[in-house]
């Protein structure tokens, strides 16, 4: 492992905030940074590196030395696009209120069922 | 993806490191080509026929702006932009923190003994406010950031950054601004052969090396107020085998005698200056071009030029992305800010070119024949982005 402590990752200044509620901003932080850790799959990777070494299958070094294809990173582009694609698919859904949604099972009328 | 940068100084760090960088630029593709088309459509479709159907209809970028503040998903993108610039810098702040040592011994080696070009720095200078009090572009520490163990280190972050934050749109070693600028003056202008060419604000050189290419007789030299940028673009053009000259001075005092240069070039440089210092600049570029020598600067396309849907995307830099004098800039009249430098109208010049690096040098011909109009590329940074030139003959 190396040492990346001792430099400095912090913005100055406060963040703007985008939601009604401040949570919500922290969560989108937490949201993002959990989907950039989960494409990482930093303990599979490493894990899987030090077996292989370990078997001698692969020597140390050699993932790092590792360069894709051009064809293997089009298709790594795509594969994090379509990773992209599936976790935002709520952005232009239809939303409702939960007011407006408990209203409607409040006051409930089967014929105005729409599905 | 971030592999755009093809120099001896580039640190691409661990696997993890270089997968976190990928994802981060692909997460910026995505915001900005997909999820800013959305933005757009909800805006066209819902929310203008909404305001025209209450006699609001918007005419400037803060009518558009205010109009979709409440919306869900102008605050889903924004949310997404600005966590997405933080995270550009996270991911090569870590790689260069853990590898400073290794930079550093190719950083000595590079610049050691007899070199192509030069670096002078001023420790009179003070790096003025507009860099210092705020990190701009949100990068921790600015692009003045003074490491002891690492005196480079700002032009290390940003030449590593930019190349997540542009996601391959850049060409090699992020020369394609330089690249379209000069290239667009060669082509149209054959018969200028420009002596010593100054880019102004140069940062880590990116653009500054692209006018020695073009243009390989004359002397290219890069200034800029920090320092630690100033190192590392000396390092960065002699490890590309470029000769320039770098030196340290501000934009409002050139260092050159009246009369004494052919090109004053700037990009992106503009917009992070107080209109004030705008016009000193412009009045220093005046002072030290030769008569026949030229003024120009590739910037982001003034607001009164465009839709004010296209006006408000742009302006969101300024808002949300510490850029505080992005907005004022363009909201000038850059061809009066030319006059009042002594720049006579009718030698006033601007252009919008298409990216050098994206195309053959035949189709890059042909296509700067036809004059093009400010469109919703212009500036925007996504697919098919145009650069906009502006300046004037002195």
């Amino acid at each position: 492992m190396t040492n990346d402590q001792d430099i400095s990752l912090d913005t100055r200044g406060s963040r703007p905030s985008f939601f009604d509620s401040v949570s919500q901003d922290v969560f989108m932080t937490a949201l993002l940074e959990t989907m950039n850790q989960l494409w990482a799959t930093r303990d599979y990777a490493c894990g899987l590196e030090k077996l292989l070494v370990e078997k001698g299958v692969i020597a140390a070094g050699d993932l790092d030395a590792l360069r894709w294809t051009t064809e293997e990173e089009a298709a790594n582009e795509a594969g994090r696009q379509a990773f992209l694609k599936d976790a935002f698919r709520a952005v232009n859904a239809d939303f409702t209120s939960i007011e407006k949604r408990n209203k409607q099972i409040d006051n409930f009328d089967e014929s105005e069922l729409s599905i | 993806m971030p592999d755009a940068l093809q120099h001896d100084l580039y640190i691409r760090g661990t696997r993890e490191q270089a997968a976190k960088q990928d994802f981060v630029a692909s997460l910026r593709k995505y915001v900005l080509n997909d999820v800013a088309n959305e933005l757009r459509e909800r805006y066209e479709t819902q929310i203008e026929p909404a305001m025209e159907k209450a006699g609001a209809e918007p005419s400037s970028g803060p009518d558009v702006h205010s109009a979709l503040k409440p919306d869900p998903l102008f605050r889903l993108y924004s949310s997404i932009r600005y966590n997405t610039q933080e995270m550009v810098w996270r991911s090569v702040l870590r790689p260069l923190g853990a590898n400073r040592a290794e930079l550093g011994e190719k950083i000595d080696a590079t610049t050691r003994g007899e070199t192509l070009g030069s670096l002078s720095l001023d420790p009179n200078l003070e790096i003025p406010r507009n860099v210092t009090a705020i990190d701009v572009h949100l990068v921790p520490g600015s692009y003045h950031r003074e490491d002891p163990q690492a005196p480079w280190m700002a032009g290390a972050v940003y030449d590593h950054g930019f190349s997540v934050f542009s996601f391959g749109m850049m060409g090699k070693n992020h020369d394609d601004i330089g690249q379209s600028m000069s290239q667009y003056i060669l082509h149209k202008f054959p018969d200028f052969q420009p002596k010593t060419i100054l880019d102004v604000g140069c940062t880590i050189g990116h653009n500054t090396c692209s006018w020695k290419q073009s243009y390989p007789d004359a002397r290219v030299v890069g200034l800029d107020v920090a320092p630690a940028s100033l190192r590392y673009a000396h390092a960065r053009a002699e490890a590309q085998g470029t000769p320039i000259d770098f030196e340290q001075a501000n934009a409002t005092a050139l260092p050159y005698e009246d009369n004494s240069v052919d090109v004053v070039f700037s990009s992106m440089f503009l917009h992070e200056l107080s209109v004030k210092d705008i016009r000193k600049f412009l009045a220093e570029a005046n002072r030290v071009l030769r008569p026949g020598g030229l003024m120009l600067h590739m910037e982001l396309p003034p607001n009164d030029s465009l839709e004010p849907y296209d006006a408000f995307y742009l302006d969101w830099d300024a808002y949300y992305n510490n850029e505080p004098f992005y907005k004022a800039f363009r909201d000038q009249d850059i061809t009066a800010l030319c006059e009042e430098a002594g720049f006579a109208a009718d030698k006033y010049l601007q252009f919008i070119t298409p990216q050098y690096s994206m195309m053959s040098q035949e189709d890059y011909a042909e296509a700067i024949q036809e004059e093009q109009g400010f469109s919703d590329k212009t500036g925007r940074f996504a697919d098919g982005i145009q650069w906009f030139g502006f300046g004037a003959w002195k």
